[in-house]
């Protein structure tokens, strides 16, 4: 064990103070990035480190809180530059004290930039720029890496993956909360805890933001969850403004007492803004004599999003959405194949409201990418909810690129007995961090006894303690077996999960489904199979969460067995179904969107009302009684957008409105679709659609996608922030004849006049139409656009004249 | 906090008129979603008005009469701009109320904070009203020093794309003059901006 972490363990130690307004005292000019006077100002500097060293510090920073690449390009220094500088200042501050039992820790602070899908830094450009301190840190000879005030999960988990690969030194990593005890992204606690425990780091801690006293209910959060010894460096209080600048009052005495209730609690004590070596010495005085914590392992598995987490602690079984798997779904495995990534969204929000905990998602098809396609989808999920992701897939390097890229720690689905599963599996959990699924199987094949998959279990446990992955990090698949196809295999599986708690001690999941396969009335078997599954002790299943009757069985068992607080969230799921009628499929979300369809509603009506559920209903309706689709297109769907499209432009209806009966047109087109011979509906994009490099907005691209594609235009969305050229290859490769760009900003615009600068020096046969706040008629002019278009509608009418004048 | 709908309607397109039912109903949704999620944050730092970066006339014409400033961020936050990705997701109609009642948020979150401005001012002093970056001839090129100026990324998780983009998305920075004078005091909506055809143009307070 590296002597840092000896000396954390033996006995306290405590990291220095506030360093920004101890350089402003010293003088350092207002606008110039501290981390440079470790070069300008190695005296300076050393003073600050020798007044914590004679304070009793023994855990010193280096000022390099700022420096990574993009901040030092003003001042012509390099990364490496400045660590070797800021190490050297701390070894010689300590050489002049005559201190030889102090360590280094490198500071590396946020990059100041949010990461994409929210702002513009993408998660590996993060992870190179803070390679470059990491490294920097090991040839300097630091003795450890801190990673401090990071205020979002993403952000952390590139740092600390940086310094994993970059140099071998133990990992700090502290993380700045706000009042209400959530990361500035929305991170809880706890969600903390399951990522940074998931990537291994040495000392997990908050500073920053807080006094010791606001601080208090997260750390309890923490302390509550953490297996890892914690680290604590509050300011000194919170501040004040005074002269414009901002003023802690805590005074050295105030702060040692706030602290020392939270000491028991804290491996590691120390200060951040505001804070003095006056502070520091108080704190060590008041603080030195008593007892280090005891910090005891946790049982519970956590699993997170980037903002909350899941914990299977053994007592209550979790639902994992099956949904997402193009298994035998015909409509979602065309929407992968077109990259449709609205389609997967909508269902896993579906799964969500309807009350799973955890999303499987599996985009396995043959003629797929599957590393992009599932990383692509992962990203795109985390996008728009917070559940967390079960990332399910037997192809290791989709794994890999998936769980690197994974916004929080995801259950891996999955290893088995297999060497080779094991070999590629094992590491990557160790690396990344996850729940792991563990199929007990082997090369021999599914054992037809419990005792046979145990023992594969067994073998799968021994070789995760191998690598120093966690018994609490597994969950091992009892394997669901048809019982048409043998009368044991219900019975087997479930002695499976039953042994694999009680011999084994670790969690269990099952695909539930798979019991009933080949019988009819599969719900009656599921069901019964679910409660017998989780009496066994079942904690993951996998189950299709928009089925009444599972989550009837499921709502039931866990009020039976007193884990529903006075049946509360039973009644609150079955307070207005009727007793007759069978389970209702999803509890009605809180704001109801419509009525039911009246009788004597046409279609057309409900286009032009704006009634989505109601207008796809009413096409299902119609399609099945026989009549003709095109009929009911052109008769009820294409008048009743006219009609919308008009009132809207006289002024009578809102854009909202609109758009609501775009929706309803786009929706019933959707079922109608089904109908259509195959190769009816289909073809090569119509229209391309994108937000120029460099803007990240796109409502309003998203507004004119909708429009377009309720008046049944094929548009294939590149998206936001899209390179000139690979809106150039895509128009090449489908021979798209119309271009739509969209802009927001004076900043961005020059990027539309490049692309369609690039568009035309190809030759692409193509039209372009351009739009966006900061977009006018002349702009659009000047920059060779062939059309300009002030609103939504403009570029449909545009696209109507265009493409159906193409076709006479 | 509850957005006005008339506001909501003025952002929507349609300055003048009441919301409809439907999208009434809508608003409503949206609203309590941001109720639950979102935690807005400001912060705001007092400044000598030589102190502000850039250069521009029309900045300085607007603080003419002010011996000093503050200057300040408001932000609905970063789980604001997932709440809009995720009704996008579901219902562009929904997302574009939906950012009809950010915007409004936005206004009344940065009114109040000039509202407290102004209760805290001795007497015989005013605010003028807000002036950001991207006004006039205050280049947007400005917004990095702001940030800088106010720690924003530290203090509420403000940042800047690589394209001058506000990040979160819901943000806004500006700075108001502190004068001696009373007629450049605060609450006139749109009666400065010589942008007459706008379609979001308030009518006259």
């Amino acid at each position: 064990m590296e002597p840092i972490l000896k000396a954390i363990r033996t006995r306290r130690m405590y990291f220095d103070g506030g360093m920004g307004s101890m350089l402003q005292a010293a003088g350092i000019p207002e606008g110039l990035l501290p981390d440079v006077w470790s070069i300008r100002n190695p005296e300076a500097v050393q003073d600050v480190h020798r007044q914590y060293l004679r304070a009793g510090c023994r855990l010193i920073t280096t000022n390099t809180f700022g420096t990574t690449a993009p901040r030092l390009v003003p001042y012509g220094v390099t990364v490496n530059e400045i660590v070797t500088a800021a190490v050297g200042n701390v070894r010689a501050a300590m050489e002049a004290e005559g201190v030889k039992d102090g360590f280094v820790c490198v500071d590396i602070g946020p990059s100041g930039k949010l990461l994409k899908p929210y702002g513009d830094l993408d998660f590996e450009d993060a992870v190179a720029l803070f390679a470059q301190p990491a490294a920097a840190a090991q040839t300097a000879g630091a003795d450890a890496v801190l990673i401090e005030t990071m205020s979002d999960l993403y952000e952390m988990k590139a740092a600390v993956l940086a310094a994993k690969e970059n140099c071998d030194l133990p990992i700090f990593a502290s993380l700045i909360f706000d009042g209400s005890g959530k990361l500035l992204t929305g991170g809880s606690p706890r969600a903390a805890v399951a990522l940074l425990e998931g990537l291994g780091v040495d000392l997990i801690g908050v500073n920053c933001g807080l006094g010791p006293r606001e601080m208090t209910p997260v750390f309890e959060s923490l302390w509550k969850d953490s297996s890892t010894p914690l680290l604590l460096q509050p300011n000194a209080g919170l501040p004040h403004t005074e002269g414009g600048k901002a003023v802690y009052d805590v005074s050295p005495a105030e702060y040692a007492a706030q602290m020392l209730p939270l000491a028991p609690m804290a491996t590691v004590l120390g200060g951040c803004c505001g804070t003095t070596p006056a502070h520091l010495g108080a704190l060590i005085e008041a603080t030195r004599g008593l007892p280090l914590p005891t910090v005891t392992e946790k049982d519970a598995l956590l699993i997170s999003s980037y903002c909350q987490a899941v914990a299977l602690d053994g007592t209550d079984a979790v639902i994992i959405g099956e949904r997402i798997n193009p298994t035998g779904k015909k409509k979602l495995q065309a929407a992968l194949r077109a990259g449709d990534t609205g389609y997967v969204l909508n269902e896993a929000l579906k799964q969500e409201d309807a009350g799973a905990h955890i999303l499987d998602v599996n985009v396995g098809l043959p003629d797929l990418d599957e590393p992009a396609v599932l990383t692509r989808t992962v990203e795109a999920i985390q996008e728009v909810t917070g559940l967390p992701l079960q990332l399910d897939t037997s192809d290791p390097a989709a794994m890999e690129s998936a769980l690197r890229r994974y916004n929080g720690k995801p259950l891996i689905n999955s290893v088995n007995g297999k060497a080779e599963s094991l070999k590629t599996i094992l590491p990557l959990v160790k690396k990344y961090g996850g729940g792991l699924v563990c199929l007990t199987l082997d090369d021999n094949g599914i054992p037809d006894t419990a005792e046979g998959r145990l023992a594969i279990a067994e073998t799968i446990v021994e070789a995760a303690k191998a690598r120093g992955i966690r018994r609490r990090e597994l969950l091992v698949d009892g394997l669901t077996m048809p019982v048409s196809a043998g009368p044991d295999n219900a019975n087997v599986t479930l002695e499976t999960i039953r042994l694999a708690k009680e011999r084994l001690g670790v969690k269990t999941v099952l695909g539930v489904s798979n019991v009933s396969f080949g019988l009819p009335r599969r719900d009656n078997l599921n069901q019964a199979f679910f409660t017998l599954a989780l009496h066994s002790g079942l904690d993951g299943a996998i189950i299709n969460p928009m089925s009444g009757p599972m989550m009837g069985a499921y709502r039931s068992y866990r009020a039976l067995r007193g884990l529903d607080e006075q049946c509360q969230e039973y009644m609150e799921a079955f307070q207005n179904a009727p007793d007759s009628a069978p389970a209702s499929v999803v509890p009605a979300p809180k704001v109801s969107a419509e009525k039911p369809p009246e009788t004597g509603v046409t279609l057309r009506h409900a286009v032009a009302k704006g009634l989505r559920e109601s207008a796809a209903s009413l096409a299902r309706q119609m399609a099945q009684d026989g009549t003709d689709i095109l009929e009911i297109i052109n008769g009820q769907l294409v008048p009743a957008l006219d009609e919308v499209g008009r009132s809207f432009e006289a002024g009578r209806l809102f854009l909202p409105q609109l758009l609501m009966s775009a929706e309803a047109a786009k929706d019933a087109f959707e079922i109608l679709k089904e109908y259509l011979p195959a190769g009816e509906s289909g073809g090569s994009p119509q229209i391309l659609l994108a937000t120029v490099k460099g803007d990240i907005h796109d409502i309003g691209k998203n507004i004119v996608k909708v429009l377009l594609e309720s008046y049944r235009f094929r548009v294939l969305d590149l998206g936001k922030d899209v390179a000139p050229e690979a809106i150039a290859a895509a128009v090449a490769e489908h021979s798209i004849p119309l271009v739509g760009l969209s802009a927001l900003m004076t900043t961005t615009a020059p990027n539309m006049a490049e692309t369609i600068r690039l568009l035309r020096e190809r030759a692409l046969p193509c039209k372009v139409v351009v739009g966006g706040a900061v977009i006018t008629r002349d702009y659009a002019e000047t920059i060779g656009a062939d059309w300009y278009a002030p609103d939504a509608m403009e570029t449909v009418h545009y696209a109507q004249k265009l493409l159906e004048e193409r076709q006479r | 906090m509850r957005a006005d709908r008339r506001e909501v309607a003025r952002y929507l397109g349609l300055a003048g008129s009441a919301l409809p039912p439907e999208l009434a109903h809508c608003a409503d949704a949206c609203e309590e979603e941001l109720e639950r999620f979102v935690r807005p944050k400001s912060v705001r730092r007092t400044l000598a008005v030589s102190d502000l970066p850039g250069e521009s006339r029309d900045l300085a014409h607007h603080l003419r009469h002010c011996d000093a400033c503050v200057l300040y961020a408001v932000t609905l936050g970063a789980e604001t701009d997932r709440l809009l990705r995720r009704w996008s997701a579901r219902s562009m109609a929904k997302a574009s109320v939906g950012q009809a009642v950010c915007a409004v948020w936005l206004d009344d979150l940065c009114a109040q904070l000039c509202g407290e401005l102004s209760a805290g001012l001795e007497e015989g002093r005013y605010l003028t009203p807000p002036f950001s970056p991207g006004y006039g001839d205050w280049d947007l090129s400005v917004q990095r020093k702001v940030l800088d100026l106010l720690i924003a990324h530290k203090r509420i998780g403000l940042t800047l794309t690589d394209g001058g983009m506000l990040v979160p998305e819901k943000s806004v920075t500006a700075v108001v003059g502190l004068s001696d004078r009373q007629e450049e005091s605060c609450g006139q909506k749109c009666m400065r901006c010589p942008k007459r055809d706008c379609p979001f143009r308030a009518f006259g307070d």
